[in-house]
Order: C-alpha cells, then structure tokens, then sequence
C-alpha cells in the first residue's frame, strides 16, 4: 500500500523532469542562424513587371551602319549586347570553348550627353551592364561560368567608341595599342574570376556581316519588332588561358555577334535556337530558329546565313532547312530540357550535318539560366565530307 | 490510503488557506521573474546585436573605413577594376520617422550578392526587375514587422522628413525569414539602392564603408595601396570590428547582469522565506500526523511534494511573467546603449530557452533547498515537541552565536575577494553578495536583542499591551528574523542602489557644471546623436564667426573623432585652448606647465577612464594613426572626465590639424561677457549651478537674447535649423543629465521590483504568522481586548519589522553602495565618484520599508481582528 501512494511524488519528479526535458529539447532543436533563411516578400507589383520606357528607339527601317562608330554603344535603344564566342586549342591539342558577353540594358534612353547627366547622383544610373563568361575544358569535361553586374556610372561599366572599351568592373573587351581611331581592331578580350583567367587578341579574318535586310533583322510580326544585327564570322584570336595553376597558350577563332533592339520578340515567343557554324573550309553558317510555346518554329521570321570563304554572305529562309535534334540533356540546375545534339540539313547547298556539343553540360546556371555551349560540326557538303566547330544558344527552355 | 489522503489534506489546507498560498506562489513567481527578465534582455540585447552585425557583414573579411566618417566613391570602383578585389559599397546613416530611429543601409544590389544573401532573390530576376529599385531613388526593402508598425504594405509610399526636405521612399518589398530573432535584427531597417540612401542622407560622392572578401595574403598588400591614396583609410578585419563594438558594453552589461544577480538574491530569500513558513506553520499539525502513526519519511516527502508543486508552478508563472516584464528592461537597456554606446535595433526579446531554465531551475532548487531544513526539522524532532512547537525557537536560539561567526566569516571573505581580485567585476560582485549574506547572518541575533532598546521605547509610547507585539517577535523569531532579513536585504538593495547612482550623478552633475564653460553651444543637429561624430556644416561655423555681437568675448571650438590608435578605436577631441577653457579641467596628474606644453603641441591629455583603462601615466606614450602615419604622443596629465566611459585623449586644434587634414568641427562654445567682469581669465567653476538656480539674471537674458538673435539671423542667411543646435549651457547640462537618468534607469526598475519583492515577503511572513496566533487573539479577546486593539497589535508588530529592517538595511546599504562606488565602477570603468549620502534616500528608505509592512498587515489585521473569543473552544476540540 505504501508503494502503490508513494508513486504521486514520483508523479511529479519525472513530470518536471519532463517540462525540464520539453524545455531543453527546445533549446537543442533551435536551429542554428543560417543567413540563407532571408527570403524577399512580397514584391510590390512595382518591382514585378518592366514597362518598356516608349520613348526608347525602335528599330523601324534598315540601319545606315558606319564603323568604327557602330561597334560602340546605341544608347537609344534599350537592349545591346557584345557577344563573343570561339573555340580554341593550345600545341597540346587542348580543346576550349569560351564565351565572353556583355548586355547593355537601358533603363531610360539616352539621346545626347544632357540626358545622361539628368541623374542625382553617381550611382543614380540609366543604364545597366551584365557579364558573362564562360569557359568549357573539354578536355577535362569541365564547365565554368561566370555573372556580373554593374552601372553604366562611376566607370563601373560601359561602352566607348575612342579608345575602344566595353567593359563590365575588371571583364573587358578593348582595343590593342596597334589599333587606331579608323580601326578598332585587333581587340583585347579579359575576364577572370578567382581561379580562372583569359586573355585573348582577336583580329577579323571575315568582315562585318549585317544581318537580316541590311542589318534589320525582324523577329515578329509587327513594326518594331525588330533588332539590328551584324556579324563578324571569324575572328582569329590566341592568347592565353588560366585554370588554377595551368596556363593554356591557345589559339583558334571566334565569331561576333551585335544587336541592339528595344522591343524585338513578340509576345507568344518561348525562346530560341541559335547555331553558328565554322567550317573547315572557311564557310560560315549562321541559323536562328524563333520557337512559340509548342516548339513549333516561326517560320516567317527564323532564317539564317551563310558567309563564304569570300566573305559574300547568302541569306536563307526556315523553308530552307530541316533541322531535327537528336538528344536532349536535363539540366539538374534549372529543370531544363535542352535538345543538345542535331541533325542540319540544307538541301538547296547539298548540305547535311551532325552538331554535337562538344561537352554536355555547358549550361550557365547563374541567375537566368541558357545553354551557350561549344559544338563541333560533322557531315558532308556538295558531296565533300566538312568537319567544323561552332557554338550553340538554346533559350527558353 | 494513508498518504493519499496525507497529500489530501495538504491540499485542503492550502485551498482553505488561499491568501497564504497565493502570497507563497507570489515569492516564487516574482524571484523567478526577476532572473528571467534580467536575462532575456541583456541577451536579447546581446543576440540582436551579433545578429545583425553576422546578416550586416555577411561574408566580409575586411571592412574599410575612414578615420574621418566618409569613404570617396571613386575608391569602389578602383579597388574593383585596378586591382580586382571583390568588393561592394556599403552607407550607413540613420533617419527618423514617427519619434523612431531609423537604420539606412545603402548597398549596390549588384556587387552586395557576393556578400549577404538578403538580395540574392531580388538579383535573380525571375520575380523582380532591378532596374526600377537602382533608377528611381526611391525604393526600399525592410521586414514585415517594421513595415506593419508603419502600416505599409508593398507598393505604398512612406514619408521621411530629413534634412528640411520630404522624401518620398516606396516600400518595394518585405524581407523575412524563417528564423524570428533574424528577422527580428533587421527590424527598423531600411535597405535601399547605394543612390537612394546617398540622397536620402545627402552623401553625394562619399559612402560609408567598403566590405571586401580578401585573400590572407591580399590584406598588406591593400593595406600599402590605401596608406598611398589615402593615409586616414583603415582596413580592419571584420571580426576586430565586431569585438571592439561589443566589448564596449561588456562592462555595462557585466554590471547589469550582477545587479540581476544581486535582484536574485533577494528573490532566494524570499523563496526561503515562504517555504519555511510553509513549513513551521503547519507544524502542530504534522506532530498531530505523527502521533496517528504517520513515518518520518512519508512527512518529509509530503513536504517536498509541496514545495515541487509551489515551485513548478510558482516558476511556470514567474517565467511568463519575467518574459512580459523583459520587454520593459529591454528597452531601457536599448536606450542607454543607444545613448552610450551605438545605435541597437532591438523590437523583440529573443526566447532563449537557457534562460527559461536557468530561472526555472533556480525556482525550483531554491523552493527544495529551503524546505529541505524545515522538512527534515519537522519530520525528525521528536512528536511531543513538534506538537507544542517550543523546540524549535529554542533550537534556533542555540544557534544565534554560531550564526554570527558565520557573518564574520563571510563578511571577512567578501573583503578578501575585494582585495584579491582587483580588475574581475564578476568576483567583486561575488563579494558584495556574500557581505550581503554574511550581514543577514545578523539580523536574528541583532532581532532577538532588539528589545533592549525596543522595551522601554515602546512601553513609554506605546502603553503595556504593544509588548505583546514586541515579545511575539521575538517568541517566533525563526519566522520573523527570516521576514526581516528578506526586507534587510531588498531595502538596502535599494539604499545602496539609490547612493551610489546619486553620487555618480552628483559627481557628473558637478563635473558638467564645471566643464560646461561656454554660455552658448552650438553643435550638430541631435536627431543623429553624437555617437556618428557628425560635423558642424560649413557654413554654420562661417555665419558663427560673423555673427558677432559686442556681447562675445571668445569663441571655443571643439572637434570629437575617433580615430585608430595602438588600442583600437581612439575617442580623440582637439580643442583651441582659450584661457577660460583651461580653467574647467580638474587634473588628477599633471606635468609641469601641462599648458604651455600643451599649447605648443608638445603632448596631449588623457581622460581618467581612458588612463585607468590602459594603464597610462603622465609622460608616457601613445601612439596614434595619423593622416601623415604612425606617431608617437607624449601624455601631459590625466583629467576628470565621465563623458565617455571608453576615454578620450585631447590635444589643441593647431597639433591636430597639422597631422591630419580635418578641419571640421564638432561643436562651437560662445562666451559672453559677465555683467560684472568681463576678463577671460576669470576662473568660473560651478556658474551654471548658480545660473540654474536663477529664474533671471543679466546674464541670463543675454544668452536668451543672443540665441534669438543667433536663429533670427540664421534664417536669413537661409541656414536651416536642421543644420544645427543651438544651445544654452543650462539646456545642455539638462539634457546631459536626462541622458545620465536614462541610463540607470534599468537599475531604477531592479530597484524598485526589489522593494515590491520584499514587500510581498513581508506580507506573506505576517500573514502565517498572524493566522498561526489565531488563538493566541481568541484569548485576548476572551481577555478584553477590543478589535481596534488587536488590529493595532497586529500593525505595531508590522511596524516593528520595518523599521528593525530599515535599521539594518541602512549600514549595509551604506556598505554595500561604498562598494559599488570605489570597488566595482571604479574597477569597471575607472571612474572616480565622490561618495555623497543623501538623508533623503534613507529617510525615503526607512519609509519604504515601514510603508511595505504596514501596509502587509492590512489584510491579515482586517481578518484577524475579527476573531471570535470562541475559537478557543474550537481549537480546544481538535
């Protein structure tokens, strides 16, 4: 009997024991700060959607380009971009891919030097720049890529004709000391981040390719909607290349793309494919294909061209091609489903080639995730078998 | 069945007997809400401040900032493109909006993602557009909370008044997190793009600080580059900065933490207190449970289950209650370290669960020790003694003597603890609590003697029949020297608290008086306080110097910086020593012609706290980061100052402006002529004291006239009043003083939170004590005595405890504040304080402490006057 009463004290001993034990758990399973924890809430709908300033430019009728002057910045419209890419190899037969891109992004247009003051201060910028930079090891089956950001103020970003610069902080894309007023090039590409480098001197080897109806390249229906667009198809570039401790001396060649538009896609566009070849036989192929949300393509408004060893270009329609891809790769990164591997064909030139990415994984997983990657290029043309290399965008996927 | 209905019957004795388990919960609840309260705000104040500081710097390894407040922008962008650091501006500045302190924090978005992950989302542009946050100079970003005491929501604009403009800011978005004391650092935040903050807080072309991501062999490389741009450019590494802010409030924080300590104390006993009431009380009844077969054992557990039930439930109440109170603590301390130290953003206690159970536990172990002593007495005395409850009285008189060795022994180790350790403040306040201790060894002796004097004093007033009172005390002296020592220890808590804060303020009061020397100040707007080391605008000092009228017989100037010395962040103040500004020091130490050498710049002077801190004499050196490097100063003497408890070395403007490129101003003192005299060199120690006590003098009228005239004047010249104050020296001695209240205020609240705790002891002491000697007014009744007699008893016995109380509490409060005064706040900040007891606070003290009983006795002598003669019979059939 007395055993059996005796329990109540116990009762309560382990009862607090418990509370002690509830309390202390608490404290254990408090999970330690982690700065990962903050999240942005709640955006106003003032930071959710980009109305396009109306009183940017458009482009409306074919361009009257004049270099040097229009390798630099379009200030009046609102999108521009610098974009390089090539392939090159060192004596080891070391094989790299690199691509060095800079974005002019427009927050208001800038007509003359006045609207460019029009700011409170410094970092009160109108224009935004964006990098990237990419390099593929092939050999080591590696992948990096880079991002930055900056203002068009303080010289922290921007885009100047004499001395030709272009330039994101310490990434640039600039005149050598040979060049000269009249001509911009040979040019300076460098960009590094911690570990990694490049250096390269790049010299044109095709001239300027203007795109679309001299230059204006439409890209939907509607006035406007359009960008303009050139090329330089070949540019031979060697410099260097550092990963960690290795340095690469490379050499191989480069393909410039420029466009500067303010509204250029159409509303029911998904994205879009883009492919520019470099053959062995120093024919250059160029191809975008415009895709709406069920992949079909536009065909009035996809088209290519194709640049001979003259340096004559010869436009082609979508009704030209039959392209098909071959294999898909999934990003873990992004979700993304990227059709990687192609098969080209152009009947009307009796060609017909297999594009394979020369490492699969060369998809910029940074804010905005797209494929840009190094290709290589295998079939026949006029009945010769053609070996080349090239790069492919695929975005929107 | 038996200890079933054993535990039963306790229970009904305390439901019948509610009064006095509410007022033994009551003690548990309110010691626990002391520790509890106590603790969660100086760590939530401590969390808040490593929080925000650890989201703040995110990665950074190093910060750079300039000794002069103000970083050139060009710098950022040279660093990034020139020698490609990995870095990203940073403003800092504070606004006000609705009476609140508001934190701007400027950052570029686009360089700040390597940094802090908090626009990690806003950078990837999936939801957000950037470009409208970057263009419009008006977006902002803070967390929910704030936004909500705003009543804000995203897209709605919020109105700041700064700098005589209105600013349209618009809340973009909510930054939040999972984890609540985060979210709760960044309260009162307000993040915005680098060009809105730069116009926000007019910073055009300059920046704050610059957080860099450095490789370890990057730093002295950097550090050559910044030394040739700009030698006032400091690279530090950013845990340095964090210590250095944070042991800045170490010694305030080791002071609150002990006076918690000390809060507890008083708690402990009261928890004592209650228990053994608890205890003695019943005892007649437990000889009675004895009697009828009940074991020792099955007593002593039925009285640790007791005091488990008041203490588990006494400290779950005391927690909730310590949480709410924690608030009110929280944002005293948040102020004063706001005044003192740097700008805090706290809005949230921050649940530490250590606390909960160190309160916790301390409740209940305190609750189990003090009747474990009384349980084993009851449950082990022999029966027939328990029942007529005699032995214990005698039991506790046999040992007065040894318990008074034991006050010697503790009070003898205090001092030895004192001596001891001279520079550890944890151990001093050790030692006040064991002299504590050790004097309230004391009181039962000092108590049970007390009718010597006590006899003849209350027979002559009082008549024969308050002897009853007196006797009763000291016939239940176990009890009542418990009550008293309880009320002792909380009133000379009080008493000392009271001197020492009012000799620290007499002594601050006097030194402002004296150091105060101009009539007139004139010094940056302080809706930013001093803290940021603002400077004086140009043009004010300009218009300042212009503006003469014939009254002015001198201009003092005066500039506060920090700059980087061979001890960390260096308080340095330059002044252009006119003769009259020389008067107002008062030298501890000084060198020969200390102003003749300090006028040719041949050395400066050091204030008391920095020497004491540091360890500096006269002549020694200190070495400092100058605009043309390191150099070497001599110390000339060492003066009484309590401005800052870090310290500050003064030196004459020509010395300072000849080695570094500041010639900003913090502040401007103008002297105007006496009616009388109008020489400089007069020595004019405690005017203000004269002039406050003055409703109106010439002299006084004067420096009214001159400071209408000086505004009148000023806004003609379109200088706006928010570009500066302006001030009488009366104003700035009281605000100076309102700040000096602020600050112990916290120590105000233990203060009285101390006295409400022993009241309630107090009151739960009588209570038992008087419901226990029912019978004992049942007789005086059947006696004669009138209800009004009774009642009357009843108080003078309350009034007894009191005032023996209040005896008491006077040398140990005396004691215990002399030990505050020249052993703790010397040794914490090496201030020295000149000891003034005020008559006031013990005769306030005395009061409190009779006031506390009497008013304790209300209740029970309304009840127990009201007793029938016929309980008597009642008692006589148990």
């Amino acid at each position: 009997m007395k055993k059996k009463n005796s329990k109540l004290p116990i009762i309560l001993i382990s009862s607090l024991v418990l509370i002690l034990v509830f309390l202390s758990s608490k404290f254990f399973s408090n999970t330690p700060f982690n700065e990962k924890h903050f999240k942005l809430q709640k955006p106003s709908e003032l930071l959710k959607h980009e109305e396009i300033d109306t009183k940017f430019a458009k482009a409306l009728d074919p361009y009257d380009f004049s270099f040097p002057q229009d390798h630099g910045s379009h200030e009046e419209f609102k999108t521009e971009w610098w974009y390089y890419t090539g392939n090159l190899e060192d004596a080891n037969g070391h094989e790299f891919g690199y691509q060095l891109t800079i974005f002019r992004n427009g927050l208001e247009p800038i007509f003359d030097a006045e609207d460019k003051k029009n700011v409170l201060n410094n970092w009160q910028t109108k224009e935004i720049y964006m990098a990237h930079f990419a390099i593929t090891d092939i050999h080591n089956k590696k992948f990096y890529s880079f991002e930055k950001l900056g203002r068009e103020s303080l010289g922290q970003a921007g885009a100047r004709i004499n001395p030709y610069k272009v330039w994101v902080k310490n990434w640039s894309i600039q005149s050598s000391p040979k060049a000269n007023a009249e001509n911009i090039f040979p040019i300076i590409l460098r960009a590094q981040d911690k570990d990694l480098s490049m250096k390269l001197n790049l010299k044109p080897v095709k001239p300027v390719t203007l795109q679309g109806l001299d230059g204006l390249s439409q890209k939907s229906n509607g006035a406007g909607n359009a960008s303009y667009y050139y090329s330089i198809s070949k540019l031979a570039s060697k410099g260097k290349i550092q990963i960690g401790d290795q340095i690469f001396k490379v050499k191989g060649f480069s393909w410039l793309d420029r466009e500067f538009s303010t509204s250029s896609l159409g509303g029911t566009l998904a994205g879009w494919d883009w492919f520019a070849l470099q053959l062995e036989n120093n024919v250059e192929i160029m191809y975008y294909r415009l895709r709406d949300q069920e992949n079909n393509t536009d065909m009035a408004h996809s088209g290519g061209v194709i640049i001979d060893a003259a340096g004559e270009k010869h436009p082609f329609t979508a009704q030209d091609i039959v392209l098909n891809s071959t294999e898909k790769f999934k990003s873990k990164y992004s979700g993304a489903e990227y059709p990687i591997s192609w098969t080209m064909e152009i009947p009307k030139l009796d060609l017909k080639v297999k594009i394979k990415p020369l490492l699969k994984e060369q998809e910029h997983q940074n804010n905005y995730p797209y494929y840009e990657g190094a290709i290589e290029v295998n079939g026949e043309f006029s009945k010769n078998k053609i070996t080349g290399k090239g790069y492919m965008e695929l975005v929107g996927y | 069945m038996l200890t079933k209905s054993l535990y039963l019957s306790s229970i009904r004795f305390l439901t019948k007997n509610i009064w006095q388990f509410a007022s033994l919960i009551t003690g548990i609840v309110l010691s626990v809400a002391i520790i509890t309260a106590t603790d969660l705000a100086i760590e939530s104040a401590k969390k808040s401040f490593e929080l925000s500081t650890e989201i703040i710097n995110g990665k950074a390894t190093h910060h750079i900032i300039n000794n002069g407040g103000k970083i050139d922008e060009e710098l950022v962008v040279n660093l990034e493109n020139k020698y490609k650091l990995t870095v990203t501006p940073l403003i800092e500045g504070f606004v006000t909006k609705n009476n609140r302190l508001l934190k701007v924090i400027g950052i570029d978005p686009f360089s700040d993602i390597a940094f802090r992950s908090i626009f990690k989302e806003f950078n990837s542009r999936k939801q957000y557009n950037p470009s409208a946050f970057i263009n419009k100079l008006e977006g902002f970003f803070t967390t929910k909370h704030t936004a909500e005491k705003f009543r804000i929501l995203p897209g709605d604009p919020l109105l700041i008044d700064q700098n005589d403009e209105t600013y349209r800011l618009k809340l973009y978005g909510l930054i939040d997190s999972d984890n609540a004391p985060a979210s709760a650092s960044l309260d009162n935040l307000l993040f915005m793009d680098i060009s809105t903050a730069q116009e926000l807080l007019k910073l055009q072309n300059y920046i704050s600080r610059i957080d860099l991501i450095l490789k370890p062999e990057e730093e002295n490389e950097l550090k050559n580059i910044l030394f040739a741009i700009d030698p006032s450019l400091v690279l530090i590494k950013s845990s340095e900065r964090n210590q250095a802010q944070e042991s800045m409030t170490k010694s305030f924080n080791a002071n609150l933490s002990a006076l918690s300590l000390l809060a507890m104390l008083v708690g402990i006993f009261l928890i004592y207190n209650t228990m053994t009431f608890a205890v003695l009380q019943r005892r007649k009844i437990f000889g009675f449970l004895r009697t009828i077969g009940v074991s020792q054992k099955e007593i002593f557990s039925l009285i640790i289950f007791e005091s488990l039930l008041f203490a588990i439930i006494g400290s779950l109440i005391g927690i909730g209650l310590g949480y709410l109170l924690a608030n009110v603590l929280l944002s005293f301390i948040v102020r004063t370290i706001n005044d003192l130290y740097f700008v805090l953003q706290v809005s949230q206690i921050h649940i530490s669960n250590i606390t909960f159970l160190k309160a916790g536990l301390i409740g209940v172990f305190a609750a189990l020790l003090s009747a474990l002593i009384p349980a084993y007495e009851a449950s082990n005395s022999p029966v027939t003694k328990v029942i007529k409850n005699i032995d214990i009285e005698e039991k506790v008189k046999k040992y007065l003597p040894k318990l008074n060795i034991a006050g010697l022994v503790l009070i003898s180790l205090s001092l030895l603890l004192f001596l001891i350790f001279e520079k550890n403040i944890s151990a001093c306040f050790f030692g006040l609590f064991i002299m504590v201790i050790g004097f309230s060894c004391f009181i039962p002796f000092l108590t049970y003697h007390s009718d010597y004097i006590l006899e003849p004093l209350y027979r002559n007033t009082f008549g024969l029949a308050s002897l009853i009172s007196l006797r009763s005390l000291k016939k239940n002296l176990s009890r009542n020297a418990i009550a008293i020592a309880a009320l002792t220890v909380a009133i000379s808590l009080y008493l000392s608290l009271d001197i020492a804060i009012n000799s620290f303020r007499n002594t601050v009061e006097d030194w402002l008086s004296a150091s105060l020397f101009a009539d007139i100040y004139i010094s940056t707007p302080k809706q930013v306080s001093h803290r940021n080391h603002l400077t004086l605008n140009n043009k004010v000092i300009e218009f300042t110097k212009t503006f003469q009228t014939e009254d002015i017989i001198g201009i003092s100037e005066y500039h506060l910086r920090d700059v980087i010395g061979e001890y960390g962040s260096t308080r340095v103040a330059s002044i252009n020593s006119l003769p009259i500004v020389k008067n107002s020091f008062t030298f501890k130490e000084s060198t020969k012609d200390i102003w003749s050498k300090f006028d040719k710049g041949e050395g400066l002077i050091a204030s008391a706290p920095y020497a004491y801190k540091h360890k500096i004499k006269c002549n020694d050196k200190v070495k400092l980061q100058t605009d043309k490097g390191l150099q070497t100063f001599t110390i000339l003497g060492i003066f009484s100052d309590y401005s800052s408890d870090q310290g500050l070395l003064m030196m004459h403007q020509d010395l300072y402006r000849s080695l570094w490129e500041d010639p900003n101003l913090s502040s401007l003192g103008i002297f105007l002529k006496e009616s009388t005299e109008t020489e400089l060199e007069k020595p004019k120690k405690n005017k203000i004291h004269l002039l406050t006590n003055q409703k109106s003098s010439p002299k006084l009228d004067k420096i009214k006239t001159y400071i209408e005239a000086y505004k009148t004047e000023a806004a003609k010249e379109s200088l706006s009043p928010t570009f500066f104050d302006i001030r009488s020296n009366k104003e700035l001695l009281k605000e100076s003083l309102e700040i000096f209240d602020r600050t112990f205020r916290v120590t105000s609240a233990l203060k009285i939170i101390a006295v409400i705790v022993a009241a309630f002891g107090i009151f739960s002491a009588l209570l038992s004590l008087i419901i226990e000697r029912e019978k004992e007014f049942a007789l005086l009744k059947a006696l004669g005595m009138s209800k009004q007699d009774i009642q009357r008893s009843i108080s003078l016995q309350a009034f007894t405890m009191g005032l023996l109380s209040s005896i008491f509490a006077i040398p140990l409060g005396i004691a215990s504040a002399w030990v505050m005064i020249f052993v703790i706040n010397h040794r914490s900040f090496g201030w020295d304080i000149n000891f003034s007891l005020d008559f006031k606070s013990i005769l306030f003290a005395t009061l409190i402490s009779v006031t506390a009983a009497l008013i304790a006795a209300i209740f029970p002598s309304q009840t127990q006057s009201k007793v029938s003669p016929r309980e008597l019979e009642k008692d006589e059939a148990f």
